[in-house]
């Protein structure tokens, strides 16, 4: 488990990261959304080790990053936005190079190395030296270099930065994989669609404060505390959205031209089912009838204000 | 023992041989090509070692051993300065920031290479080392010794001076830079300024060069011929013992190098 308290980060007066807090648990796939310079990287940073928080704690299975940094290295896997591989070694040579730094013993290296570049789809390349992989390739390597002591933690910072669709397709399947393999992850992007496929966590961060955490849906309930429903009628729109305005828990609503109506509705699934009844049972003819869901960017937009330290 | 255990026998770090290895002697695109230079570089030292042969009683050992110091002024560098810069500039450093390793470990890896190269060149030296010694009428065996030990410890402080300049610097050639620079100043810019200023006041000036390595070597000879002002059977040893303390020093600024660059830097990019 990884317990975040009151993590801060200054550099001579600018609060890089003011006071984030969180829990992670095995499976978590956390994806830590922020603009350009709003904390990401440096949170990040200050979990992996890298740097000194100004104050604050953060735990991994009970290891303190600052008092037991070793163990807490033992324990995470390490992927900054920007890196570069040792072009002088094969993929399988690289490997056995970081498998060694984190004390794999060497009998069981083989088997590793095969098991985590079958997990990164990496296995044809085993004997290519490192500087002929693409792009994706070398991302997709550098994550089986994280994996090769099966950490607990993946610390994962902007990893599809500069991929084509196809390997960013991969790489989110494969984190996905690493998910339901046990592991807690943490994706941080700016990418939101990126995110919404695969976390089931996701922490907000803005000017270095964590503005809301927590799953996915729930946030989304959070900011959206009714339901928004859009209805296309065939014809009469401005009547229906008479019609529908007079119904029990209507709140609000919106005429979209002359054929939609957006409706505000603070009632459940049932009523919601009512309301399309009871327009086709008075004779207006609907074509679509939809609940509109807020997704991460409608979450994103509405707590954070953009501004950037 | 546990140190020793630590940072040498069970050092993880201590894998960069290998790759030091493959940059050493398989730098080239081709198998072919490799060979053509091994054999070029084979035939060349059969040569040398013939001429030691052929005119040992000409050459004094010496001669080996002031080679032998400038290989190592010129080659040692050229190994060792991408060793922490290198890794920088190529945005690979952070990987081993994150392993489980201390950065005295990562230094001693990073290390072991150079070491590696100045004990291999001592190693090439020997043999005709051996056969001029032997066979030089006037070569004194414990000289040569003490001359190399001058030439081996330099050649130790040279790494760890490459090694120091690497850490410090983000560039490997800033690194390569600083440390031809330095090793410039102290061989060749020093004597060529200061010395034509001292004339004939030999204590001076060789309290200055105490410590140059080839002056030092020089010196080791002077004693027995009676030139020297301080004759004496321990010369070349507290010089030596000197560099090893400096190398002892340049890895443990080294090591708080690393130290201080981590916890203080603000992340690259815009990211803050």
């Amino acid at each position: 488990m990884l317990d975040v308290k009151q993590l801060c980060k200054d550099y001579s007066g600018l609060q890089a990261v003011q006071g984030v807090s969180f829990q992670l648990h095995p499976g978590d796939v956390f994806g830590f959304i922020g603009s350009n310079g709003a904390g990401k990287t440096t949170t990040i940073r200050m979990l992996a080790t890298l740097l000194e928080p100004t104050s604050g704690t953060a735990t991994l299975n009970g290891a303190d990053i600052q008092r037991d940094p070793m163990e807490v290295r033992r324990q995470i896997g390490y992927m900054p936005d920007f890196f570069g591989l040792y072009d002088d070694l094969k993929v399988w040579e690289y490997l056995d190079f970081f498998a060694g730094i984190y004390r794999v013993p060497p009998r069981e290296r083989p088997q590793v190395i095969d098991n985590v570049l079958e997990l990164t789809d990496l296995t044809v390349k085993r004997q290519a030296y490192v500087q002929t992989l693409s792009r994706g390739m070398q991302q997709r390597l550098c994550l089986a270099r994280c994996l090769v002591h099966d950490p607990a933690m993946l610390l994962l910072d902007e990893p599809a930065s500069g991929l084509d669709p196809r390997a960013r397709a991969e790489l989110k399947e494969l984190i996905a994989e690493l998910g339901r393999m046990g592991k807690i992850v943490i994706v941080s992007s700016h990418i939101l669609p990126e995110l919404a496929d695969f976390c089931n966590t996701v922490g907000i961060i803005e000017r270095g404060e964590l503005l809301a955490w927590g799953p996915v849906d729930t946030i989304i309930r959070q900011i959206q505390a009714h339901r928004s429903i859009m209805i296309r009628m065939l014809e009469r729109g401005p009547e229906a959205a008479e019609f529908v305005s007079r119904l029990p828990s209507v709140l609000a609503v919106t005429p979209r031209g002359s054929h939609e109506i957006q409706i505000e509705y603070a009632g459940d699934l049932e009523g919601q089912a009512e309301i399309l009844a009871t327009l086709v049972r008075d004779g207006y003819r609907v074509t679509d009838f939809r609940e509109e869901q807020a997704d991460l960017e409608d979450v994103f937009l509405r707590l954070t204000t953009g501004a950037v330290q | 023992m546990s140190l020793w255990r630590d940072l040498v026998t069970e050092n993880p770090m201590m894998a960069e041989l290998s790759r030091a290895r493959r940059r050493i002697l398989g730098n080239q695109q081709t198998k072919t090509q490799n060979t053509i230079l091994l054999i070029l570089f084979l035939a060349l030292f059969l040569a040398f070692i013939m001429g030691t042969i052929r005119f040992y009683d000409l050459i004094p050992p010496s001669a080996v051993i002031y080679l032998q110091t400038g290989l190592y002024a010129v080659f040692v560098p050229s190994i060792g300065y991408g060793a922490i810069a290198g890794e920088r500039e190529r945005r690979s450093w952070e990987f081993l920031a994150v392993a489980p390793l201390s950065k005295l470990q990562i230094v001693v890896g990073k290390l072991a290479s150079s070491i590696v190269v100045v004990i291999g060149l001592a190693a090439l030296a020997l043999p005709p080392l051996a056969i001029l010694s032997l066979g030089n009428p006037s070569a004194v065996v414990s000289d040569t010794i003490r001359q190399n030990l001058i030439s081996i410890s330099f050649g130790i402080f040279v790494a760890t001076l490459t090694l120091y300049s690497s850490s410090r610097a983000q560039r490997s050639f800033a690194a390569l830079g600083m440390t031809i620079g330095i090793l410039f100043v102290l061989l060749v810019g020093v004597p060529a300024v200061v010395g034509p200023f001292l004339g004939s006041n030999e204590s001076a000036g060789w309290a200055l060069f105490f410590l140059h390595p080839f002056i030092a070597i020089y010196e080791v000879e002077a004693t027995v011929r009676g030139t020297s002002l301080i004759s004496t059977y321990w010369y070349g040893l507290p010089q030596a013992l000197i560099y090893l303390v400096l190398a002892a020093g340049l890895v443990a600024a080294s090591v708080s190098s690393l130290r201080r660059s981590e916890g203080a830097r603000a992340p690259q990019r815009s990211e803050a």
